[in-house]
């Protein structure tokens, strides 16, 4: 009997977890969960880099997903992505410059990170 | 006594879920209608979309599903050569650049001649949003990734979108086009929802008479262990080559094809293929978007699923 109503009692809040998650296939992200990530990126002497690729990969089980969409920086060095909450290291290459990778942590509480980066010449 | 006070109390509590849950569901929000269902297509301009689908010629019923044939177009060239502001490989690492998307090392090749199809019918697709993949599926029609049309994060669709078929580095083969018209569905622009990441560019010339186009198609069930190849314009390489890698479909999930083909960013939109199936032809099973995230070490792409097949359709028939 005591397997039976552990049993039932597995069931019952097998069917609460089941209700409070919802679908997988069903549930669309909240836009307004994300963190706005901007950046500027210069060279050592604080000149602009256009044209730098800048592309933020998902690190560990948290984050993303990202679009394999290429942005790259305008004339002033600058870029915008958006991502879900989770970690992430940016990856910033242009030709002539060393490849930098820099560690963000988007979270629910924080909706905005500005990033500073100073490529190397190689 | 306990025992039936135990279960008299399971009874009482699964009863009101049992109530309950349709009231939830009323609470949780509107029945959905046929404006709510996620593939419904919206234009950029606003335009009236025709729901006419081309004629039978075009698609075949199969078994569990359905395909619409590949072109291999008349070939004829119209070289554009330009100055690509010298763009090179962005990064000396390039050649090993170890980030998730590349799972192990990199087994991505050049494309050595981008002008034989079904290279050609695959474009490199330059906008304001950013720089994507896209493949053709009708004389004037590319589809691509819904993110390279539209950014649900602010909301807009592209306000300018160039296509080079076939491009190689400085060299267009079959020139360039430019969009008159973006297309996606609600479950992208509304939604931002990943699962219904899809979309199409309407172009001002009808350059796939000269590059042919792919087939595409649908099918019920798993694709699992189908032998696929992924080519497009990474950006992590020489500015707008062309690279493939070949894999296979390693798990299908309703909305999502997971493989392990390398690939980077600047190639979503890209096609998810097979070199051959029945009269297809070279035959589209998804469309490329999203590298290695949420602990998984494979690569995503938008399945086209029976309501996708029928998008595209729609949208080459426009």
């Amino acid at each position: 009997m005591l397997k039976l109503k552990t049993g039932f009692a597995l069931l019952f809040f097998s069917l609460c977890f089941s209700l409070l998650v919802g679908c997988e296939g069903s549930s669309s992200p909240d836009l307004t969960d994300k963190t706005k990530v901007t950046g500027n990126v210069t060279d050592t002497t604080g000149a602009p880099i256009a044209q730098a690729l800048v592309f933020p990969e998902p690190a560990g089980e948290t984050g993303g997903p990202i679009p394999e969409i290429a942005k790259f920086t305008d004339e002033q060095g600058h870029f915008t992505w958006y991502v879900p909450v989770g970690t992430y290291n940016f990856i910033i290459q242009k030709q002539g410059f060393l490849l930098k990778r820099v560690p963000v942590t988007a979270t629910e509480s924080k909706k905005t990170v500005h990033l500073r980066i100073i490529l190397y010449r190689e | 006594m306990k025992n039936s006070l135990f279960f008299r109390s399971f009874a009482f509590i699964l009863a009101g879920l049992v109530t309950f849950l349709p009231v939830t569901s009323v609470l949780a929000g509107p029945v959905p209608t046929s404006s709510d269902n996620p593939h419904t297509p919206v234009a950029s301009d606003g335009s009236q979309i025709d729901p006419h689908a081309p004629g039978s010629d075009d698609i075949v019923q199969t078994d569990n599903g359905a395909y619409s044939k590949g072109a291999k177009g008349n070939n004829v060239r119209q070289w554009e050569r330009f100055v690509t502001d010298g763009r090179k490989s962005p990064s000396a690492t390039a050649d090993k650049p170890s980030t998730e998307s590349i799972i192990g090392s990199d087994s991505r090749t050049r494309v050595k001649d981008p002008s034989v199809y079904p290279y050609r019918a695959i474009v490199h697709i330059e906008s304001n949003i950013g720089n994507c993949t896209g493949w053709m599926i009708g004389s004037d029609t590319v589809a691509t990734a819904g993110h390279c049309v539209y950014d649900p994060d602010s909301k807009k669709w592209a306000s300018w979108a160039k296509v080079y078929p076939g491009r190689n580095g400085d060299e267009a083969p079959f020139g360039s086009a430019n969009a008159k018209r973006f297309y996606s569905v609600t479950g992208w622009t509304v939604q931002g929802n990943h699962n219904h990441d899809y979309g199409a560019i309407k172009l001002d010339k009808s350059v796939g008479n000269q590059t042919g186009w792919f087939g595409y198609r649908w099918q019920s069930g798993s694709l699992n262990g189908v032998n696929e190849n992924i080519s497009g314009y990474p950006g992590d390489k020489d500015y707008g080559t062309q690279w493939e890698h070949r894999d296979q479909i390693r798990e299908t999930t309703t909305y999502k094809l997971i493989y392990n083909n390398d690939t980077y960013a600047g190639q979503s939109g890209a096609p998810v293929y097979q070199d051959s199936y029945q009269n297809c032809g070279v035959c589209s099973l998804a469309i490329h978007a999203n590298g290695v995230y949420g602990g998984k070490n494979s690569n995503r792409g938008t399945r086209i699923t029976k309501e996708v097949f029928h998008n595209l359709n729609i949208w080459k028939n426009q």
